[in-house]
């Protein structure tokens, strides 16, 4: 008998026009038993009153073919109720009072899914196992709101009249009505007293953390910008699953290339293809509606409403209403948006007389009791969560439900039971599953194919995402046709529909990595499509747990994280692959093809704004990438990611003897790391960071590596530059062709230490160039320290450095000197010293240099300095690196001055100096060639 | 050399902020009565704290470091990639068009703009810096070292900030104190530092250039001393930002040998010339009262700005000198705000000799972090704007823009003075006698700090306070409220919610919070 009637009732779902007929034939059908178990008119679902009973209506005890409470003989109610309700083809319109589960309204009541599915689907999200137990992981109860910090949260007048009326209060609501058995007097004290003591559920608020990177003002929910509010609101997702303000102008005109194809077809051609499902409007939750100003006034202060968007997994851990990655000022913005209104307050005052619900204080000791009693007589612990430990009730298991009982928690509930209001779609589909569920079978195979979309219609991800169930060959979801409008592209660069809406999660299993794709839902992981105004929200990882884990075997991923995808033997085979260098063949592939529109490392070409390619192998598995290169119109419809490989053929045949497999390896193997980055990235960055001096010297004041902290680096268009140590007053280094690249001077936070672009990098002689030794007899060296004192910009831009020792004054300029070709490369330094000048310029230093006996002074000019020195003529020596110094020219020269060539001793270098003679100006040139 | 840049290239974003500015409620709002006018706002493609930073691909990279304005009115400022810039038509409004004139290149990270003795002078990351423009075509051609002399380690929070003139003609210039060396830098650290605190030379220190030339270590102790200020008496004043040591931000009276909070900057104290030195001992972990009283050299900031309620990382300091221009805060302080974007207010007293006072919120609103601040001559304020390396409220990353009183009066606590038994209170406009008189207008509460080596403090040893009786003046402009049980070196915070002016409408902030270092002795009237 079983058997035949789940066949009639899959049938019967699957053609409802058949079912009304059935309906009316009613009476004749229930003798034979039909009704019952297709309706569950006695006792069907009911929540036990073992625990709460007082009213004595006991399941048990209901006789099978009874009569309800009411009186109404069950076959007439169900031809009253159903026929009027019921439309063939799914009525489609809900009941305004019926709780609102978004996908079974998008998907349950239009054939999308099958109804014991639809009816699972249900059962998760009214939370029916909260008291009839089931080990089935997907129907696992979505459960109410976290009460614990119910004081701080919801406003006591609300409480009142959404415990007393739920579905009036909050239309479309999955809280069931459990007071509807009682008189209006008992009704008014229970609700009084449960809101009375939810008051006191209070918790210290958790508030964002505050610091130099978190701006969190004070009371920040006080200062939201309704405004601000308003744009984040209906661009950032909230509107994929809320309604929208019909005052808000959305941004994108440009319909999406599904929408143009839906528009040049006619409504046959569309019912034909099949299309149909994408011309209905997507239904958004009826509760909270934006378009009705202060609803949620009278429910939230700004405070609760803002704490709460800020972290919604804090009181719904369900993960249903998920965080939208929102800073403390737009969650404040997006609150006062919602709340914009005169009569909205700031923050609830709480009573902190009250802890953990017990006010303290004897008056009312004997209403929070009452309270606890009626909390726990109506089972509220079982759905909600409260600072108290509260009983919960336990009803008959899901599987051991009676399917034909005249009053449960679905239709006519007794005084005991909940009351859903459910309508006949809700009601018809969760007869299913339960069917399904108790019988096994062929609903149950069925319903064990939608596993992975169950679980995102339960989240609502479909609402965001469409997703193709493979058995049912359905694709289904996605931003809907309204909706579609409100999410743009941040830059307006067109990028089309994937630079607006959210990628498509068919095979999505198969494409990420495990870690990447429980990355996806982590609060900290950055965003990965950036250029979209929707955002990605964070989940909690328990609610997401199952996707991150079954996904990729449901997707068929397999073991398929193996790089050996590219290299089949197949494909390898009569290639020799020793000595491949596969990275640089990458790099340069990918420099030709990908660079035009993506990112690496955050860096990229002009107008380019497509995903960071950098670090593919965490983000993606193999064979997707390999596919998906080969093909990616394959993978993904209407992409605007081209086929670099068509026919099958490589345009690079020059590259890895064109074989494509191995060319997409190699990509591969480049794009893990992406160093260095492809030339025309570097191009661009150089073009915007690279100093290239064209006419005149540049100057760049810096940290550089061999140079110090001071370093004043000078570039030549001559192409010989130059860096100087302004601490040290010294030249330090010299190289040729490019110069610097200024960026991390500029605009690195941790300025990092500047390298010279160029080649031929030479160390210019180390230690001091000037010093200063006193007296005749016994001689004091280093009489006096260098001073820096600037520079001066001379002739043609080059700088001219200036600085004083002991009561010297000189002016260093350093330049590039023309040479022959061929005899490498030098600089000239022209060293003008002038004594007893007076001070050009007062530099203020803590230790002073001291004053100097002018008379006894000598100055000593160190010109070269080395392991080994030798002297190619009388002013020219070299060192055993081959870097030669000449002094060139000699102002007012005086046969007094004393030149020096030191030799070399166990520990000191080799030197080459000049002790100059008399007090009149002098001018040295020096030249350095390597 | 000279660009222009025409307004085109605003960016979307800046659409929002005239959303924003024009959205209309009933109650005044702190818009009605200062306006920010955006010269230019920019945002950067990559995150303020990117690793990988860059500037707008348009337009001049305004991350405006220093600002001064030049005898002509144009207004010369310095960015942060080292240039400095003149600015011509910043008086404009609506912005018509802004040119920009380079006038110096090639400085690294300067972080202040003076002119002084007919040339502008700068800080930059190794010296200070004179620039002279000694041929007169505009553009600078001497880069001449003012004073120098301090440790550079090449930690990114080595900045130097500066000049600023006091009124004795000193030059004051602050060093950031280093955070976080890798290894590279330890290696310039002092040698032989005291308490072997790694640091370079003269980190945390207040330098001091005086007329004469002497160069001088004048006071220690400070972390992140991003700005200077001079007030009406010519007396100098720098702000540190929340961290180690630092409970929360403040603002101290620059002076010879004053030790304000962060310990490693005593690595220098052994070195000749320091004015701060032979301080044997450091308490950490004590209440700030105790910790004064174990430690005399610590000296209590004149301001603390509680942390969120006044800000998070308090910049650069103005002196409202206009007259009245810039409304009724005339002689007061007006302190950036970075992290919050905006700016708070300071009012200053002398007790015993010593500064003290409150802060007060004043307005919020602008496009990115408040680095720099400077009075224009009309009374406006001209804020210089930049995010990079940390974070702020708004919707730039750099960029200009001028904060101009409406010309409406705020209904605000101008004034709020220590008296023996409690406090003054004084107005912008005279207050509801009836209002004003309700002792429970006014709640009240206390707090201090700990001084300790951890990052900031919490508010701690808080106390209501019961304001007794609250005494209104004949022409309501002042309230005397009378307070039990008031603590020296507490800070003291008032809510005047219940306040009304003559019109029936509430105190546009009704926040003040009075840094109680010493309760003076006058009685009032």
């Amino acid at each position: 008998m079983m058997a035949m009637i789940e066949l009639h009732f899959v049938r019967l779902i699957r053609s409802p026009f058949l079912l009304c007929v059935v309906l009316i034939a009613a009476p004749v059908a229930r003798n034979n038993g039909i009704s019952n178990a297709l309706l569950g008119q006695n006792g069907a679902a009911q929540i036990a009153d073992d625990g709460v009973a007082d009213d004595g209506v006991a399941d048990d005890g209901v006789p099978d073919a009874g009569v309800a409470d009411d009186g109404v003989p069950d076959a007439e109610r169900v031809i009253g109720e159903r026929l009027v309700q019921t439309s063939p083809g799914g009525s489609g319109e809900p009941d305004s009072l019926a709780p609102f589960v978004t996908a079974f309204e998008r998907f349950g009541r239009h054939e999308d899914l099958p109804a014991a599915v639809a009816g699972s689907l249900l059962i998760s999200e009214l939370s029916c196992v909260a008291c009839h137990a089931s080990a089935e992981q997907p129907l696992q109860p979505k459960s109410g709101p976290d009460l614990s910090d119910a004081g701080h949260r919801l406003q006591p007048d609300w409480v009142r009249d959404f415990l007393g009326q739920p579905h009036q209060v909050s239309p479309g609501s999955t809280m069931p009505d459990l007071l509807h058995g009682l008189e209006p007097s008992d009704r008014e004290r229970v609700v009084t007293s449960i809101a009375d003591w939810l008051e006191g559920q209070v918790r210290p608020l958790q508030l964002p953390k505050a610091n130099g990177i978190s701006p969190v003002l004070h009371q920040f929910w006080d200062k939201g910008n309704a405004d601000h509010g308003k744009v984040l609101y209906h661009t950032i997702g909230c509107v994929a699953c809320h309604s929208a303000d019909p005052t808000y102008e959305p941004g994108t005109r440009v319909p999406s290339g599904m929408d143009q194809l839906l528009e040049q077809l006619d409504p046959e051609e569309i019912e034909e293809m099949g299309l149909a499902r994408l011309l209905r409007s997507v239904p958004t939750l009826p509760h909270f509606q934006a378009t009705a100003e202060n609803q949620l006034v009278g429910k939230y202060s700004k405070q609760a409403l803002t704490l709460f968007l800020l972290n919604p997994h804090l009181v719904r851990p369900s993960g249903r209403m998920p965080s939208l990655r929102l800073s403390p000022s737009e969650a404040a913005d997006l609150s006062a948006y919602l709340l914009r209104s005169e009569d909205s307050i700031s923050e609830l005052p709480v009573d902190d007389t009250r802890v953990g619900g017990v006010r303290v204080g004897a008056i009312s000791q004997r209403g929070d009791s009452f309270a606890l009693q009626s909390i726990q007589k109506f089972g509220c612990a079982n759905c909600h969560q409260m600072q108290n430990e509260v009983p919960t009730l336990e009803a008959r298991k899901l599987v051991e439900l009676k399917l034909n009982s005249a009053s449960s928690c679905l239709e006519n509930p007794s005084t005991s039971m909940p009351k859903y209001q459910l309508d006949s779609d809700q009601l018809r589909a969760i007869i299913s599953a339960l069917e399904s569920l108790q019988g096994g079978g062929e609903g149950a195979g069925e319903v064990a194919s939608w596993a992975a979309e169950r679980r995102m219609m339960q989240l609502n991800c479909l609402g965001c995402h469409e997703r193709l169930h493979n058995e049912s060959a359905l694709v289904l979801g996605g931003i809907g046709r309204d909706q579609k409008p409100y999410f743009e592209t941040t830059s307006k660069v067109d990028l089309g529909d994937e630079g607006r809406l959210p990628p498509s999660l068919t095979g999505v299993g198969a494409k990420l990595t495990s870690k990447a794709l429980a990355g996806v839902f982590e609060a900290k992981t950055k965003r990965h499509r950036p250029f979209m105004t929707i955002r990605m929200p964070s989940y909690h990882a328990s609610v997401v747990d199952q996707l991150v884990r079954h996904l990729p075997v449901i997707d068929g991923a397999g073991s398929k994280e193996s790089e050996a995808v590219f290299f089949a033997s197949d494909v390898t085979d009569g290639l020799n692959l020793d000595g491949l260098n596969l990275e640089a063949v990458g790099r340069e592939l990918v420099n030709t093809g990908c660079v035009e529109c993506h990112l690496f490392r955050e860096e990229n070409l002009p107008g380019a704004v497509g995903v960071d390619l950098h670090a593919i192998e965490g983000r993606v598995r193999p064979q997707w990438f390999l596919d998906f290169i080969k093909s990616p119109g394959d993978l993904k419809t209407r992409t605007r990611m081209p086929t670099f490989f068509p026919d099958g053929k490589s345009n690079r045949p020059d590259l890895l003897e064109g074989n494509v497999q191995l060319q997409i390896a190699a990509m591969w193997q480049y794009l893990k790391k992406t160093d260095p980055l492809p030339d025309k990235i570097q191009e661009v960055m150089r073009r915007d960071f690279e100093l290239v001096p064209s006419d005149k010297p540049l100057v760049v004041r810096t940290f550089m590596r061999n140079v110090g902290t001071h370093a004043i680096a000078v570039g030549f268009p001559q192409g010989i530059h130059f860096a100087f140590d302004s601490e040290r007053v010294h030249l330090e280094e010299s190289w040729t062709g490019k110069y610097l690249d200024a960026r991390g001077t500029w605009f690195e936070r941790f300025v990092p230490l500047t390298e010279p672009l160029g080649e031929h990098r030479i160390q210019l002689p180390a230690g001091d160039l000037l010093a200063v030794t006193r007296g005749e007899g016994s001689v004091v060296k280093d009489a006096a320290k260098v001073n820096f004192q600037g520079y001066r910009v001379g002739s043609e831009g080059v700088p001219v450095f200036l600085y004083q020792i002991g009561s010297w004054r000189i002016e260093d300029r350093i330049e590039p000197r023309e040479i022959p070709e061929g005899e490498g490369r030098a600089l000239q330094r022209t060293l003008r010293i002038v004594e007893d000048a007076g001070l050009v310029n007062s530099v203020g230093e803590v230790s002073a240099p001291e004053t100097p006996t002018r008379k006894t002074d000598h100055l000593i000019v160190t010109l070269h300095r080395g392991a080994e020195l030798r002297r190619q003529s009388p002013k020219q020596v070299i060192d055993q690196r081959g870097l030669v110094v000449s002094v060139s020219e000699i102002n007012q020269g005086r046969q007094s001055d004393l030149w020096r060539l030191i030799p070399a001793t166990e520990t000191d270098d080799a030197v080459w100096q000049v002790e100059l003679n008399g007090h009149a100006e002098r001018i040295l040139k020096v030249v350095y060639q390597w | 050399m000279v660009k222009k840049i025409a307004q085109f290239w605003l960016i979307p974003w800046m659409l929002l902020v005239g959303a924003r500015a024009g959205f209309a409620q009933e109650t005044p709002t702190e818009s009605d009565y200062y306006s920010i006018v955006t010269l230019t706002a920019s945002q950067s493609p990559t995150g303020s704290r990117s690793k990988h930073w860059k500037p707008s691909p348009d337009g001049l990279p305004l991350e405006i470091s220093g600002m001064e304005f030049l005898p002509d009115s144009r207004l010369a400022v310095t960015i942060r990639k080292g240039e400095v810039w003149f600015l011509d038509g910043v008086y404009d409004d609506p912005v018509e068009e802004l040119t920009y004139h380079r006038f110096a290149s090639a400085l690294h990270e300067p972080l202040g703009l003076l002119l002084h003795k007919g040339d502008l002078y700068t800080a930059q990351r190794s010296e200070l810096t004179r620039l002279r423009d000694v041929d007169g075509d505009g553009v600078a051609d001497e880069y001449l070292t003012a004073a120098k002399g301090w440790g550079v380690t090449g930690n990114y929070h080595e900045y130097a900030f500066g000049p600023e003139r006091d009124g004795d003609g000193n030059l004051w210039v602050t060093l950031n104190l280093g955070m976080g060396l890798n290894g590279d830098q330890r290696q310039r650290t002092l040698a032989d530092a005291a308490f072997g605190y790694r640091q370079g030379k003269w980190r945390g220190w207040g330098m001091k250039l005086t007329p004469d030339g002497d160069w001088i270590p004048a006071c220690a102790g400070m972390r992140s001393p991003s700005g200077i200020g001079v007030n009406g008496a010519g007396d100098a004043f720098y702000t540190d930002q929340q961290g180690n040591w630092v409970a929360t931000n403040s603002l101290h009276h620059l002076r010879e040998g004053a030790f304000y909070h962060h310990a490693e900057s005593l690595a220098s104290m052994n070195l000749p010339g320091a004015r701060v030195c032979d301080i044997k001992e450091i308490p950490d972990g004590l209440l700030l009262p105790d910790a004064i009283k174990r430690f005399p050299e610590l000296c209590p900031p004149a301001i603390w700005f509680p942390y969120k309620k006044v800000g998070q990382s308090a910049t650069d300091i103005v002196l409202d000198d206009s007259g009245g221009q810039f409304g009724p805060f005339s002689g007061q302080f007006f302190v950036g705000e970075f992290t919050q974007a905006g700016l708070n207010r300071v009012f200053l007293e002398k007790v015993d000799g010593q500064y003290q006072g409150a802060c007060f919120p004043f307005r919020l609103g602008f496009a990115s972090a408040v680095l720099r601040l400077i009075q224009g001559k009309d009374g406006s304020m001209f804020a210089g704007l930049s995010n990079r390396g940390w974070s702020s409220l708004g919707t730039a990353s750099y960029g200009l823009q001028r904060l101009v009183w409406t010309g409406q009066t705020p209904f605000e606590i101008k004034e709020m003075r220590s008296l023996e038994d409690g406090f003054e209170l004084r107005f912008t406009r005279p207050v509801d006698p009836q209002s004003a008189a309700r002792p429970d207008a006014y709640q009240m509460k206390s707090y201090t700090y700990l001084y300790h080596s951890s990052y900031g403090s919490d508010e701690v040893q808080m106390k209501p306070l019961v304001v007794k009786q609250a005494i209104v003046s004949d022409d309501g402009m002042r309230v005397r409220i009378v307070i039990d049980g008031l603590r020296p070196l507490f800070v003291h915070e008032l809510d005047a919610s219940g306040v009304r002016d003559r019109d029936g409408r509430a105190l546009l902030h009704p926040e003040a919070y009075y840094t109680l270092n010493r309760i003076a002795k006058s009685k009032g009237k």
